[in-house]
């Protein structure tokens, strides 16, 4: 939806500020083993020309961030990211109009298929970013809120109606709680974030948790809206709103985040680090509930200068790129995924 | 086209037969183009009504590209909902306003409301979308509060959950934002067709006594009847269709309700709209599908109007001989 852009790239400019600085951390900490390496490729390989990416809207920031980083010491590059949504991403690689694509899911079967016929060799996918994805929520005068599985699936079920819900009391003892009913946001188009979230309720909520798990499902009530920022200026806009999306867009909005148990009474917070956590222990169903999203790229490209790019350009992202993540609301991949991720890469010629 | 016209007795000259080739073709043209549209639509969508789960026309679900079990039937009942609902709202405005235009207003002034009515129609549908998202729901809370406090009897405003007391994309605020769109398209052909009615019936009318509402009423309003259906089906066969408008405004989510101030509902061009970006290649051909099925609706709608306006036609002429 439109109304989106004003704020991502608000929010870009921020992140370029600190550019700088993290340019000069990532010297001092190149904890993982890709820092010596990046120091060399960036001389000897930076990739020329412009290089034509797509797809996920959720990794809009942080491509936009790194192609401007890249550029600093690479000023013959061109990385142009064009946020068409997952789908349309894949589909357009699969024409042959991008040349690297980025999705919150991994292709379907054809999909690959014809990837893979657009390549002449076989479309590599591998992860490059991730994010915390929040429970946010908008009511007034209720600071900290903790919410179970179970409830969360009354309240986007539309079972649960009010704040004042004996659930939501339940799950908040000793908590004042406004009679303001509650009026639940959800994506209105196909997005990862919608599959992870249902995925965490279906697994966690059992029972109470009717509507399954897809990128997109068939919500009975509340309202929908296109992309994260559509449902988060909803429920910014709505004194008793509450939706699920990344971590940034709760702190760029200045809403609050609730913590959610999975089971009894543990509830956790969401962090970057805990998010990462995540990832490399539960993978992506446990709490705090999590997103990784993809590139896919050509395993063997027919021109040598777009495979050099598209290499130096990734092992940038996969790399240094890495530390961009936290600040700009995303969260860094855990080493052992980044090796894998680098693995594929370095097979791409 | 295909006899020869009588005054073209003499030899037939070159220009008349190029006239008539590229007339013709023309003519084909269009309908080969609607063809095309249609066998498009149809291979299209073949993929997903084969692979459906569901039944096409009564799940109210939509999930292609994960369980494949998908249907119109909520996005479909969505549609129809608030076009005529936007319709009941935008009729007696674009009526009023055309009347106003042709009927009672000075020259000077009904020139200058004519050119800003159609000036309405120039503006963008995403420009509606946006002002309808951050301008109009927020003020509308107060009157769908009101509608559903004091009409809540009426199962169209009511409010079982108390939901409206808050920002809500619903039905409601949908169907104004189209009504708007189509009060230009209805007033501008009513216009047209009011000023064709013969003003001699009116002064005749008024010469026999008649009040001035009472000559409009029998010399302009019954004999443009036609072409005023015409004029609210095209108004409805736009609204049916509008996209990104709605897209923006309406609260897309899945059920069947008739509460048109709850937040809710959904279009099958909203749907197309919200979709299509991250749609797998199922989630393509079922939304390709949701567009045959809007583009037979339209169809519908407008052969419709066609058939009423040519009875009406048909019933004036008996009546006037």
């Amino acid at each position: 939806m439109p109304p989106i852009r004003p704020s991502q790239r608000r929010r870009a400019v921020t992140g370029a500020a600190f550019l700088g600085a993290a340019a000069i951390v990532m010297a001092g900490c190149g904890s993982d083993n890709g820092a010596s390496n990046r120091a060399q490729s960036s001389d000897a390989n930076c990739g020329s020309g412009s290089l034509a990416g797509g797809g996920s809207t959720f990794q809009l920031n942080i491509q936009q961030q790194w192609s401007a980083d890249y550029r600093q010491q690479c000023s013959d590059a061109q990385i142009n990211y064009n946020p068409i949504g997952s789908g349309a991403g894949i589909q357009q690689f699969g024409a042959g109009a991008l040349q690297f694509a980025g999705s919150d899911v991994p292709m379907l079967p054809d999909e690959q298929q014809s990837a893979d016929k657009r390549c002449g060799s076989k479309a590599l996918t591998f992860p490059v970013t991730a994010g915390g994805i929040a429970v946010i929520y908008n009511v007034a005068n209720v600071p900290h809120l903790k919410l179970s599985a179970t409830t969360l699936a009354g309240i986007f079920q539309g079972s649960i109606k009010r704040w004042n819900d004996a659930a939501i009391k339940s799950d908040n003892p000793g908590v004042m709680l406004p009679s303001t009913p509650v009026v639940t946001y959800h994506r209105a188009d196909g997005s990862g974030t919608t599959a992870v979230f249902s995925a965490f309720e279906k697994s966690a909520a059992g029972r109470a948790w009717t509507l399954g798990s897809d990128k997109e499902l068939s919500w009975p009530t509340g309202q929908g809206a296109t992309g994260s920022d559509g449902v988060v200026q909803g429920v910014k806009s709505t004194n008793g709103g509450i939706t699920y999306a990344e971590v940034s867009y709760a702190t760029a909005n200045n809403l609050p985040i609730a913590t959610v148990s999975a089971k009894g009474n543990h509830y956790v917070g969401l962090t970057a680090d805990t998010v990462s956590q995540a990832i490399a222990t539960k993978g992506l169903s446990g709490y705090p509930l999590s997103t990784v999203s993809y590139v896919i790229v050509c395993s063997r490209y027919s021109s040598s200068t777009t495979a050099a790019a598209v290499k130096d350009y990734l092992g940038y992202a996969l790399d240094a790129g890495q530390d961009a993540a936290e600040q700009l609301g995303y969260a860094p991949l855990p080493n052992g995924i980044v090796m894998k991720a680098r693995a594929a890469l370095d097979s791409v010629s | 086209m295909t006899t020869t016209p009588a005054w073209s007795s003499g030899r037939r000259r070159r220009g008349d037969s190029i006239y008539r080739w590229t007339a013709t073709a023309g003519g084909l043209l269009v309908l080969a183009l609607l063809g095309a549209i249609a066998a498009f639509l149809v291979i299209r969508a073949t993929p997903a009504l084969t692979s459906d789960h569901g039944s096409f026309l009564t799940t109210r679900k939509w999930e292609p590209d994960g369980s494949q079990v998908f249907g119109i039937a909520a996005l479909a009942f969505g549609t129809v909902l608030s076009s005529a609902t936007a319709l009941v709202i935008a009729l007696p405005v674009a009526l009023g306003t055309a009347l106003f235009i042709t009927q009672y207003a000075p020259r000077g002034i009904a020139t200058v409301v004519a050119y800003l009515v159609d000036l309405l129609a120039a503006v963008p549908s995403v420009v509606y979308g946006l002002w309808g998202y951050f301008f109009l729901l927020p003020r509308l809370v107060p009157v769908q509060h009101a509608l559903s406090h004091w009409l809540g009897w009426i199962p169209l405003f009511s409010d079982p959950d108390g939901q409206t007391a808050t920002f809500s994309k619903s039905v409601f605020g949908a169907s104004i934002v189209l009504a708007i769109m189509v009060v230009p398209i209805i007033s501008a052909i009513s216009r047209e067709v009011m000023v064709q009615a013969d003003s001699a019936h009116r002064e005749a009318a008024l010469a026999l006594g008649a009040t001035k509402w009472e000559a409009i009423r029998l010399a302009v309003l019954a004999p443009s009847r036609p072409g005023l259906i015409s004029a609210a089906m095209l108004g409805l066969g736009r609204a049916l269709g509008e996209t990104i408008a709605v897209a923006i405004v309406i609260g897309s989510s899945f059920g069947i309700s008739w509460h048109i101030l709850v937040p809710g509902g959904n279009t099958i061009a909203a749907n197309i709209a919200n979709k299509f970006g991250e749609a797998g290649s199922i989630g393509r051909s079922a939304l390709i599908a949701s567009g045959l099925v809007l583009f037979l609706l339209t169809l519908t709608v407008n052969l419709l109007a066609r058939f009423v306006i040519s009875r009406s036609v048909a019933r004036h002429r008996r009546g006037a001989a």
